[in-house]
């Protein structure tokens, strides 16, 4: 095979009906094609990946499945809750629903963040919860492979328990990519124990 | 009782109050009386600044209490369809019976009764 025959195809629209006829005689008979085709797909086709909300809370690059990000907003007024756990800032009104709001920082005891202009708010769905989690600067969604998932070091102290795995990226450097389940649920059972 | 069928014509009354720059609701049955005076001992609602009045409450067991409030914001009537039960995770302060959305602007309704003065 050249390396021409090589480049990847696409699929096109034939709108011009007058080389219809003069294209499907130059092709091969479906039959044939299907003969030649591929069992399954080839090099990077075929590499397993998963999406993920990119995140900056701090000098932390962070991500979450994407399939849990429902929505992101600005951080408007947040009304503080009395005796509510450190990393509740408040609650946050969103078209009529209300939501916590999760400094992660605090929550995982590496930090604190700042509320600025600049500040986002990603609302995430867990355990029939929407929770709202700051964030300094949203990157939105990655292809991640998992191929290129790393184990989270020991290093990590804490935080350990809520990483799903650690990726080596040319564009954000070290991305940490967080259960974020797993964060809800410890955070409403840090909730209920207090 | 907030179920999630009420109908829009529910309303309730609550009494609005300011401490340390945040608005709070209050119950109007929870409210004994609102009178002058100083007295500026705070709460876990904050330390008001200038504790020109206070709520007159009873607690759990009957006894008569004061919650000593910056400002009085009147009586008003919220429509059930308005108030929202506290999320989970943050539901665990049995003084915060849930909020108010209020044009856009959450007010946290407080059950006077369950407040330490």
């Amino acid at each position: 095979m050249r390396a021409s025959d090589r480049v990847k195809k696409k699929p096109a629209l034939l709108k011009d009906f007058r080389i219809l006829e003069s294209v499907v005689a130059a092709e091969l008979p479906i039959a044939e094609a299907l003969a030649n085709a591929p069992l399954r797909a080839s090099g990077g086709e075929a590499r397993a990946s998963e999406e993920f909300f990119v995140f900056r809370v701090g000098e932390f690059m962070l991500g979450v499945a994407s399939t849990l990000v429902r929505e992101v907003t600005r951080a408007s007024s947040v009304t503080p809750i009395p005796r509510a756990p450190s990393f509740v800032l408040g609650v946050c009104g969103n078209r009529g629903e209300v939501f916590p709001l999760i400094d992660l920082l605090r929550f995982l005891s590496i930090g604190e963040s700042r509320l600025s202009a600049k500040t986002r708010v990603f609302l995430c769905q867990g355990g029939g919860v929407t929770v709202g989690f700051l964030a300094d600067q949203l990157y939105g969604l990655r292809k991640i492979f998992l191929a290129d998932k790393l184990p989270p070091p020991a290093s990590l102290g804490n935080v350990h328990d809520f990483v799903q795995a650690v990726v080596r990226s040319s564009e954000f450097g070290t991305l940490v990519l967080l259960w974020l389940p797993k964060v809800i649920e410890s955070a409403r059972q840090k909730a209920v124990s207090r | 009782m907030i179920t999630d069928e009420t109908k829009s014509d529910d309303w309730v009354s609550l009494v609005l109050f300011e401490i340390a720059g945040l608005t709070f609701g209050t119950a109007l049955q929870s409210v004994a009386a609102v009178r002058g005076g100083r007295d500026e001992r705070g709460t876990i609602l904050g330390t008001p600044r200038a504790a020109t009045r206070r709520l007159e409450f009873k607690d759990e067991s009957g006894r008569a209490q004061h919650l000593s409030i910056d400002a009085f914001h009147g009586i008003w009537r919220a429509p059930v369809n308005e108030l929202r039960r506290l999320p989970q995770i943050v539901n665990n302060s049995s003084v915060v019976a849930g909020v108010w959305l209020r044009a856009g602007a959450l007010i946290l309704l407080i059950k006077l009764e369950q407040l330490q003065a």
